[in-house]
């Protein structure tokens, strides 16, 4: 195990410098900065002072080494918008974004799991057909416009927790619940037809001829099987959140990295977007190989190396 | 407010008049009032913001040298109580006396040449740099007084110097560009008390104020950069503020019973623009007879009225009738689709001929909805448009800038607050300009005699030549000047004011 998580680790890291460099060739495809810098009027001049100073004149190569050479000392520069370390910046709008990650998906998961069991338990019952309902209404619906929703009833009308921003556990409730309802299909489908497979297997079947319960038979035996690929599913989708909700950042002002990261791109702040990239690449890549850890744990049969 | 004797009082008063600030709110500064922007702050060095807004929320902490009144939009003395001009190439201005930094440092001559130099200092990479290089150096004749000397007459200094704000020296030079940027210190109605970035920026009614105190006591301004939640948060009674509000959701804000609607016209004009030059390559819009045929086939009033709901003025020019320079007698070009069509005919233009049409979200209200509606126009004259929405101003100024915009482009211009048709009609159509799809001697010399002559008789006919210049030639097509709509709590009085900035510091409760 210990040779597999150093190799991936390994792995991560190149896959950062592989990442690092695909989005500097976008970046500097996308345009010049100084332009978006400067006022409208600028002169010529000014423009070219300004990427003097900005070391936006060298040479690509030159550029992509001085930064590569500082990221692997966690120097990614000073934001160019921003006047401050980007990294600093970054790691600022993380707390908010690992935050509502968390909720999110334990929301989703408490929403899923359940109610997947359940539709599995009473296949085409009643509690099936509202889990398909709920679960295509709920992919189908706009994250944007539950969102709205969401603070109308419970913000508005009932005043029961702050419409937006970052103050406190009641203010991630609306903004937790809203991707909580947006991932919770996936994971409930997931665990539904993963519950049917293991139902109509013969130990199964031979626990209930023991006389086993038929919870236990449930949330013990068939559950475990089916959480190997739910926590697949679940660090996967993590890894993808803590590159941010942008939706829902804008919706319920989030101070998270999503919106932030978007921003960076619009004005080409190559250092913060460089160094969102790498920090959230890296940070996925690290997720991926504890879910695999954890998955090895749920199945012994999983063996690594 | 430490006012001493009648005297005091009285210069008191005259203060306030200036300002437009009704006289007799000498209360303590008391409540709380929540802001929403669509966006937060990126620096709160105000020599190094680069957005309009950040402008807007700084001036509650920092004084410039000249302010504007409100009502009248005039120029008036900020920190600098009078000023005249020596010669063509220099200004002197009298410093404000007795005032002082929230920090305790006194404002004279050597605070005012530093902010100035600091301004032009290569190495600061400050945006307004620019805009002030023109000066050529600022001298310091006594503890109150200061003179700028330019290179070239410059006519628009003292609108431009509403925009520099005035910092302490010592207080930067002890702490650094970096702390500076994060705990700014001025002399403005507000001292700066936190920031939370992307949450929250805080500031509290300056004791140590020189003006009148302000009704509010605390401000706190959030970034909100969905509209629809900053109307849920005002319904909800938690916002008291917001700028930007689109017409649709007007009605919301009126019918809410917990906020009115304030607008008011506002310099920014909105025009499509042309590439006559052929910057981004041989084009139709190059025949004038096209140029003229698009700018009769859009009803411009019809906009205003069912997509600006009459929040709009129509213009024949694209300089704003409250700026300098502007000529009212250019009349807008008639709605006559029948002539455009017989334009289009004689310029061989066939039916159905597609142009590129840009348009972009950012300070226009409702441009895709605008974009439209000036799309739909054209194809009743046989006009096909590939109409492209771009929703990144960054982005659109930025092919805007490098001639990457080809055959129309609905454009917007704010001028900075600077109510001066220089301001407008050089970056637009001066050959030297980044922004101008235009390439003519004969506007380069009328639009330099303009930049660089201080005799307004002069500078007024230049720009009635220009004027006259690009409507004979349908150089644009001058649409109408934006109004700005903003939304206020009922618990508060504010009137939106016609420079675009918000001036909280003008509120005042009702209770």
């Amino acid at each position: 195990m210990r040779a597999y998580v150093i190799e991936r680790l390994v792995d991560t890291g190149l896959t950062c410098v592989g990442i690092s460099f695909v989005v500097f060739v976008f970046l500097h495809l996308a345009g010049d900065p100084a332009k978006v810098l400067l006022p409208p009027e600028a002169s010529k001049e000014a423009v070219a002072d300004l990427r003097r100073s900005l070391g936006l004149d060298d040479p690509f190569f030159v550029q992509y080494g001085r930064f590569l050479g500082n990221a692997l000392r966690g120097e990614f520069g000073d934001s160019f918008i921003i006047r401050d370390k980007a990294l600093s910046i970054l790691l600022e709008r993380a707390p908010a974004t690992i935050e509502l990650a968390v909720a999110g998906l334990l929301v989703g998961v408490v929403l899923a799991v359940p109610l997947g069991i359940l539709a599995a338990h009473r296949p085409r019952s009643g509690i099936d057909h509202l889990a398909s309902i709920v679960s295509v209404v709920g992919q189908a619906v706009p994250t944007f416009w539950l969102g709205i929703l969401l603070i109308l009833l419970f913000a508005v009308w009932s005043r029961l927790v702050p419409v937006s921003g970052r103050s406190g556990l009641r203010s991630l409730i609306l903004p937790a619940v809203c991707l909580g309802l947006y991932l919770a299909p996936i994971m409930m489908r997931l665990v539904r037809s993963g519950m049917l497979t293991v139902l109509a297997q013969d130990y199964v079947r031979t626990a209930r001829a023991k006389g086993v319960s038929e919870a236990l038979i449930l949330w013990k035996h068939a559950l475990k099987n089916v959480s190997i690929p739910l926590v697949t599913m679940v660090g996967l989708q993590f890894g993808r959140l803590l590159a941010g909700t942008v939706v829902i950042e804008i919706v319920f002002a989030w101070p998270g990295i999503g919106f932030l990261t978007v921003k960076a791109v619009r004005t080409l702040d190559y250092p913060v977007v460089q160094a969102a990239v790498v920090v959230v690449g890296a940070a996925i890549a690290l997720v991926n190989l504890a879910t695999d850890v954890v998955v090895g744990y749920l199945d012994p049969r999983i063996r690594y190396g | 407010m430490r006012v001493r004797g009648f005297a005091g009082w009285l210069a008191a008063a005259l203060t306030l008049i200036a300002l437009g600030i009704p006289v007799g709110g000498f209360a303590e500064p008391r409540g709380q009032l929540v802001a929403a922007l669509d966006s937060d702050r990126e620096t709160l060095d105000p020599h190094q913001a680069t957005g309009t807004i950040d402008y807007m929320v700084l001036m509650h902490v920092f004084d410039h040298l000249i302010a504007r009144n409100p009502e009248s939009m005039k120029l008036v003395g900020g920190l600098a109580e009078s000023w005249r001009t020596v010669d063509d190439l220099t200004w002197e201005f009298k410093i404000r006396k007795g005032v002082k930094f929230q920090n305790g440092e006194v404002v004279n001559a050597q605070a005012v040449k530093f902010s100035i130099d600091r301004v032009l200092d290569p190495a600061q990479k400050s945006y307004l740099r620019d805009r002030f290089k023109g000066i050529t150096a600022v001298q310091v004749l006594d503890d109150l007084t200061v003179r700028l000397k330019t290179e070239k007459p410059n006519p628009v200094l003292l609108e431009r110097l509403t925009n520099l704000a005035i910092l302490p020296p010592a207080y930067v030079k002890d702490k650094g560009d970096a702390f500076i940027a994060k705990n700014p210190v001025g002399t403005g109605p507000y001292r700066f008390v936190e920031w939370a970035r992307g949450q929250r920026l805080v500031m509290e009614a300056s004791p140590s104020y020189w003006g009148p105190q302000p009704a509010v006591k605390t401000l706190v301004f959030r970034p909100i950069p969905e509209v629809a939640t900053a109307i849920a948060e005002m319904m909800a009674g938690t916002v008291d503020f917001i700028r930007l509000v689109p017409p649709d959701q007007i009605p919301a804000i009126e019918g809410s019973g917990k906020a009115y609607i304030t607008t008011a016209p506002i310099i920014r004009v909105i025009f499509l623009n042309f590439d006559v030059a052929g910057r981004a390559g041989a084009g139709p819009t190059q025949n004038i007879k096209v140029r003229e045929a698009i700018s009769r086939a859009i009803d411009v009033d019809g906009i205003i009225t069912h997509v600006l709901g009459g929040r709009g003025l129509k213009l024949g020019t694209v300089v704003n009738p409250m700026k300098f320079g502007y000529d009212a007698s250019i009349k807008p070009v008639a709605y006559d689709p029948a002539r455009s069509k017989q334009l289009l005919a004689e310029a061989g233009l066939a039916s159905g001929t597609k142009l590129e049409f840009m348009t972009y979200s950012g300070s226009i209200i409702a441009s895709r909805q605008v974009g439209d509606a000036v799309s739909g126009y054209l194809n009743k004259v046989g006009i096909q448009t590939n109409h492209q929405h771009i929703e990144d101003i960054g982005l659109s100024s930025n092919l805007e800038r490098t001639g990457k915009l080809k055959d129309i482009y609905l454009a917007s211009w704010g001028s900075w607050s600077v109510f001066d048709a220089d301001m407008i009609l050089y970056p637009r159509f001066h050959s030297s300009e980044a922004f101008a799809y235009v390439r003519d001697p004969k506007l380069d010399e009328w639009l330099d005699i303009g930049r660089n002559t201080v005799n307004a008789g002069k500078r007024m006919e230049a720009y009635r030549q220009v004027q006259k210049y690009v409507a004979d030639n349908y150089l644009v097509f001058p649409m109408y000047a934006q109004t700005s709509v903003m939304a206020v709590s009922n618990k508060l009085n504010y009137k939106a004011a016609s420079d675009e900035t918000i001036a909280l510091w003008r509120a005042t409760w009702k209770n």
